[in-house]
This record gives C-alpha cells, sequence and structure tokens, in this order.
C-alpha cells in the first residue's frame, strides 16, 4: 500500500517529503484503527487506505494534523518508500530525440512543470485538444520507445 | 498485465494532471488504490515525468522552450546564458562551467505563419539541422531556442546560421537568418 499512498501523496500534494510524510501519517491511522478493530473486513482495507489519504490531505492543506499525536501512540519509523530510481537517461534521451518537435517540446513543458494541457497550450500556441493528442501520442512513442528498444 | 479492465494510458496523465473532473478523479484513485497493475503504470508514467524533468534539467535537450520554463529554470536557481537576435542579426556568443543552459531568442514576425520550421546551417548555407513544424505563437515575435549547453561547451569556434522558415505546402519563405558566432570561452 506504501507505493500507492506515496503516488497519490505526490499527485495531490506536489512535493516528494510531503508525499512520504503522508504514508507514514496514513499508515499510522490505519494501524490504529486496525487495533482499535475498527477494520473487520480485511477486504475493506484499501478503501479505508484511500479515504485516509483523501482526509489527511484536507487536514494537511488545512494545517492540521493528527501525526504528532500518532506518533507518540504509535511509532511507525519513517516509511522509506524512496523514490522509485529514474529510467535510463540515455536510452530516453534518444527516445526524445526521436520525437517530433512538437512532441517533443509538449512532453518537456508538461512533466517540467507538470502543467496541464490549457497552461501548455496557452504558452505554445496550441488548443488544449491538440496538446492532449500531442501528449498522448508523445507518450505512447516514448512507452514503446523505453520498453521495446530504439530500433 | 492481469488487471480486466486497464484504466486507459491517457485517462491516467489526465489525473495526474489535474485534468478530469472531480467524479472521474475519485473513479481512478478507487481503481488505483484496488488494483497493482494500474497502479504501476502510473508508477512508469510518473518515473518517465521524472526522467523527462531531469534531462531537461541538464540542459542538453534540443528544445523550442516559452518564456514560463525559462522564468521556472531562473527561480530555481539554474543560470541561463541568452542571446537575441534580430532578424539578419549575428551575435558573438559563448558558454562557460558556470553556465545551465544556452538559449537563442530569434525575433520573427510570426503573423500568419502556419507551419515554422528551424534549420542550422553552415555559413555556406548547406544545412546540418532542420527542427522541423516547431510550436510557436503567433503574437510571440520571437522563437526560444534551448541549445544543448553540454555539447557547445566542448565546442571549439563554430558559426551557426540559424534559418526560420514559414513553411507552405510546396514552398518556403526565409523569416529570418541568425548568426551564431560561438568562442569557447
Amino acid at each position: 500500500m506504501a507505493p500507492r499512498i506515496r503516488l497519490y501523496g505526490l499527485r495531490h500534494l506536489r512535493d516528494e517529503q510531503a508525499a512520504a510524510d503522508l504514508v507514514q501519517q496514513v499508515l499510522m491511522i490505519t494501524i490504529e484503527s486496525v487495533r482499535a478493530g475498527k477494520i473487520r473486513d480485511p477486504g475493506k482495507i484499501e478503501s479505508f487506505v484511500l479515504g485516509t489519504c483523501r482526509m489527511t490531505v484536507l487536514e494537511i492543506r488545512r494545517g492540521s494534523s493528527r501525526r504528532e499525536r500518532l506518533l507518540d501512540q504509535y511509532y511507525v519509523p519513517a516509511v522509506s518508500v524512496s523514490p522509485e530510481p529514474l529510467p535510463d537517461l540515455d536510452h530516453l534521451a534518444q527516445c526524445l530525440a526521436r520525437l517530433a518537435e512538437r512532441e517533443r517540446s509538449v512532453v518537456v513543458m508538461t512533466f517540467y512543470q507538470e502543467q496541464s494541457s490549457e497552461a501548455v497550450a496557452g504558452a505554445m500556441g496550441l488548443s488544449n485538444e491538440n496538446v492532449r493528442v500531442i501528449r498522448h501520442r508523445a507518450l505512447g512513442r516514448l512507452r514503446k520507445c523505453m520498453t521495446g528498444g530504439l530500433s | 498485465m492481469s488487471c480486466a479492465n486497464p484504466i486507459d494510458p491517457t485517462i491516467l496523465a489526465d489525473y495526474w494532471l489535474a485534468e478530469l473532473s472531480e467524479n472521474q478523479d475519485r473513479a481512478v484513485e478507487e481503481h488505483l488504490f484496488s488494483c497493482g497493475d494500474c497502479s504501476q503504470q502510473l508508477q512508469s508514467m510518473v518515473q518517465l515525468g521524472q526522467g523527462i524533468r531531469t534531462l531537461a534539467e541538464q540542459g542538453n535537450l534540443p528544445l523550442i522552450v516559452t518564456q514560463g520554463f525559462l522564468d521556472r529554470l531562473t527561480g530555481q536557481g539554474f543560470r541561463t546564458r541568452e542571446y537575441s537576435v534580430p532578424a539578419g542579426g549575428r551575435v558573438e556568443c559563448t558558454v562557460t562551467s558556470q553556465d545551465d543552459f544556452l538559449i537563442g531568442r530569434m525575433a520573427a514576425n510570426l503573423r500568419d505563419v502556419e507551419r515554422l520550421d528551424l534549420a542550422m546551417c553552415e555559413p555556406s548555407g548547406e544545412e546540418r539541422r532542420r527542427l522541423r513544424d516547431i510550436p510557436f505563437r503567433a503574437d510571440s515575435a520571437e522563437v526560444i531556442l534551448n541549445y544543448p549547453v553540454g555539447p557547445a561547451r566542448q565546442s571549439g569556434p563554430d558559426l551557426v546560421v540559424m534559418k526560420l522558415l514559414a513553411v507552405f505546402e510546396k514552398s518556403e519563405r526565409l523569416l529570418g537568418e541568425y548568426t551564431f558566432n560561438h568562442t569557447p570561452s
């Protein structure tokens, strides 16, 4: 579950450390709830964890947190959900070089700043829909190139 | 992949970039938390994005960029060396070990242009490379090129003539020539 919580944290908080804190906090709340008998059906643990992620992110945004109290009560070591290793950058650079100019610019502008299609479209003089199409095509080509080699 | 109903990669990208409605977001998250395969697909896309970001920060991608991209770089403490050249102009340029990015700004009237190519040429006019159908804003009056900084650092003296070309179905029109005379630092 920790990698999924981390991804949720990265998506909503856009910060590696905040995502790591979220993992720790959500796992602590989950342990607390399991010990208190609040989760009786093991099949519901995933939806409990997701609900806790949502609630915790809302709390983080409001600036309040149960983290300190929970840390006193249950020691959960900082969960080492280390960032996944980067892809082979030389290979990725070669795959990027094979994209059309628009595709390369759109994916770099998109992922460098994690910008929406609207923001990229405005900056590059393209329509939103055009950016989404270009992005989709470029990601597909990159995935294929990264998994299938360069030939 | 063993997921019976995998999330389309387009939807995963939309989810990651916060482009879905709240209801769609929730549906995707419910699926992701119960599906290792789709969660792994998202993880792969995120890693790809992190790889792209890392490469972009190394400054070695030949790339048409936006002013917002440059603002973000400088905001993060990267040092950009920029050269602005008017159409028909020439600039003496170099790059040092302290420079993280090498940027060329080429001024041009881009109104009424539908497709734009950037040709990198020898002084004789012979093309070394052409960036085809580059993105541009018709109202921006310039094209911003991120020139690969690593090769430029290692390069000896080099004279490059960049040409912006409006491309039509059966012809092309020169919008401007920009001469970059590179000298090692």
